[in-house]
């Protein structure tokens, strides 16, 4: 286990190496000095010179990015060119926010889908599993934006329940939350009814029912547990996908959070903001996929025990 | 036989696969007793219906598309297919306990073996967990595990075929049934291990008073275990009688192919083993007679035409066979 843990660690550290060099790198090819742009067209190039050389901009372009590695490390992620505040206080505001709708999100599928997924394959070709999995092939077919509107049509503006857009309460994000969280809450239902029915089959279930346990506490116990391995695999994967797609959502609902701040920082090019929002959600999703890799550890006994027979 | 108690008697059992191919009667007119501290040997070629005859027993058969069609399955005076599923969760594991033929799968990979016995003796007696897990301990102990505190925390991928089909067995035992069923319990396990394994069901079954339901097709672990013996084909009994009957006087064609099929050791000529002509009959297709009848070398007309009933020979020898029928059996005399 501890083998293991250190190895996935050292392994999550390299990714995060990898995605601060491409990101960085990548930002500075783009054309376009932010000087320039942060100063007006009509700036005269003695203040462009010494706002450069401030900046640090005039340096080596290596040197300029172990600089900001460095200050990154110690929590400084620079200033934005546009709203003089800190780039680090910017992007936890904004993200606190996103947070909260992915959460949701999040919540959804997760709960949602795994309780569909094992209702469905218990019921197996009855016209519960039927009626469900045609409701989730809807669900993944759906794009968000659609199901988004659908319920600002009925849900606000004709039943006026919830409220249209904005952060105002918490319940302003029960809406964003599910159009974020519908197809993933489909996908984790059909995943989980595929990996319940085949540990259905597997003949440890027959012998926990051969010793005489009902029929849930075969599937609760026994079913369960063996079926959520490969559910915990999209459920770690979706995570990535739902900051993602949280940009689009945000913006219907007016919503500001990180994905609405960096599409807004990419327009004006204030590139701290754009550089250590990337960082910022790389480092929250790889960190996610080591908690998920861990998980799979409690979950599965023989994870571990490969690594460590390995090592 | 013995004359004990009787403990289980099924009669006329009939187990149906409803599948797109049709109706498949996988088990047909099936009828045997199990007596206190007997073990019935169950033998067959592959596909005849032993394991369904067997799960039929604790109604673990696949359902959908298996059901049981027809039959009583009377234990201790009760009717078992009358029960309802609460009262049947009361017995599996508790009165009829089984073992797999699969010990590598038959395990809850997910869950520590310790934990796995345990779960058995909770469901059925009111004990705290600490006694439970003391009681898991002592059965891990009891079929020979060596480090049995090891053992207890492990997870069944850490430990070899032969030390998971004990934990079975351990696990079958823990709440110490009346009825032993073993399907095929040395099938998936190294020859060495085999002799273990079935002499520790031996001694499990001496040391708790239980009865032995053996399924195998090995001949040889039949005149070594059982006191009487079920020989199976296309999901019908054909020969059913005592061990000692059947290696002395087999009386079915069938049952007589099945012996000359054992490899004889002491013999030295290179006597070349004689095989079964043709092949056993799908389910989809069985012929209209007796289901032998097409790879029997002694069928005459009638076994193409009508399935005979068991016939009793006496001393408990039942066969399924026109040649040993009252009338029919004429037909052969002259031979
Ligand atoms: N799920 C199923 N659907 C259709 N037919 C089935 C199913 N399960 C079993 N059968 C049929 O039932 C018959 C009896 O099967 P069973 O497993 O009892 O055989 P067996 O004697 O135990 O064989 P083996 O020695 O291979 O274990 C077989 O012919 C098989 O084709
Ligand atoms: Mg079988």
């Amino acid at each position: 286990m501890g083998s293991y843990l250190v190895k996935r660690v050292l392994q999550a550290i390299g990714v995060i190496l990898c995605i601060s060099i491409i990101t960085f790198f990548v930002l500075n090819i783009v054309p376009g000095n932010p000087v320039r742009i942060m100063l007006g067209e009509f700036a005269d190039e003695a203040t462009i010179a010494r706002v450069t050389a401030e900046m640090g901009l005039d340096q080596p372009i290596i040197v300029q990015y172990f600089n900001w590695l460095k200050n990154m490390l110690m929590g400084d992620f620079g200033v934005s060119y546009f709203q003089n505040k800190p780039v680090l206080d910017i992007l936890v505001t904004s993200f606190l926010i996103t947070a909260k709708l992915a959460g949701i999100a999040y919540l959804l599928s997760i709960v949602l889908g795994v309780v569909v997924g094992v209702v469905a394959a218990v019921n197996r070709g009855k016209w519960i599993d039927s009626f469900l999995m045609t409701l989730s092939v809807f669900g993944i077919s759906a794009p968000s934006f659609w199901i988004a509107i659908i319920l600002q049509i009925f849900i606000c503006l004709k039943l006026n329940l919830l409220p249209l857009s904005g952060i105002s309460s918490v319940s302003s994000f029960i809406l964003p939350g599910i159009a974020l969280g519908t197809r993933y809450a489909a996908s984790v239902a059909r995943i989980t009814r595929t990996s319940m029915l085949e540990v259905l089959s597997q003949d440890y279930i027959r012998t926990a029912q051969a010793k005489g346990l009902k029929k849930w506490a075969v599937i609760i116990k026994h079913a369960f547990r063996n079926a959520l391995i490969p559910v915990i695999t999209i459920a770690g994967s979706e995570l990535g996908s739902i900051l993602t797609g949280s940009v689009l959502i945000e913006s219907i609902f007016q919503i500001p959070g990180i994905g609405k701040m960096l599409v807004d920082s990419i327009n004006t090019r204030d590139l701290p903001i754009v550089q250590g929002g990337v960082m910022y959600i790389a480092v929250i999703c790889v960190i996610m996929y080591l908690v998920v890799d861990i998980l799979y550890t409690f979950v599965d006994p023989r994870i571990t025990l490969g690594k460590e027979s390995e090592s | 036989m013995k004359e004990n108690k009787e403990l289980l008697e099924v009669k006329n059992l009939g187990i149906t696969f409803f599948t797109d191919q049709g109706a498949l009667p996988a088990v047909q007119e099936v009828d045997f007793k199990i007596y206190e501290g007997e073990t019935l040997g169950v033998v067959g070629e592959s596909g005849c219906g032993k394991s369904m005859t067997a799960l039929s027993l604790m109604q673990l058969i696949p359902t959908p598309p298996g059901k049981i069609t027809s039959g009583e399955i009377i234990y201790k005076g009760e009717d078992l297919l009358k029960k309802s599923q609460d009262e049947i969760q009361q017995i599996r594991g508790k009165e009829i306990s089984m073992i797999f033929q699969e010990p590598m799968t038959s395990l809850n990979p997910v869950i520590t073996v310790g934990k796995q016995i345990m779960e058995s003796i909770l469901i059925h007696d009111e004990v705290s967990k600490e006694d439970a897990s003391r009681r898991a301990l002592e059965m891990i102990k009891l079929v020979g595990i060596p480090m049995p505190e090891k053992v207890f925390a492990s997870y069944p991928h850490q430990l070899s075929g032969g030390m998971r089909q004990r934990i079975m067995i351990a696990m079958a035992l823990s709440c110490q049934p009346s009825l032993l069923i073993c399907d095929e319990p040395t099938t998936a396990l190294d020859v060495t291990i085999q002799a273990q394994i079935l002499r520790l069901i031996n001694k499990m079954k001496h040391e708790m008073n239980s009865s032995v339901l053996l399924i195998t097709h090995d001949m040889g672990v039949i005149s070594e275990m059982a006191d009487n013996v079920i020989v199976m084909y296309a999901g019908k009994i054909v020969e059913y009688t005592a061990v000692k009957n059947l290696f002395k006087n087999p009386l079915h064609p069938y049952t007589l192919g099945l012996m000359a099929s054992i490899p004889d050791i002491d013999s030295d000529d290179e006597e070349e083993l004689e095989v079964i002509p043709g092949s056993v009959p799908m389910l989809y297709e069985l012929p209209k007679g007796c289901f032998f009848a097409p790879r029997c070398k002694y069928a005459k007309e009638i076994c193409h035409n009508e399935c005979p009933s068991m016939i009793d020979k006496g001393e408990n020898h039942l066969v399924r066979c026109w040649k040993y029928d009252k009338e029919h059996g004429k037909e052969w005399e002259d031979e």
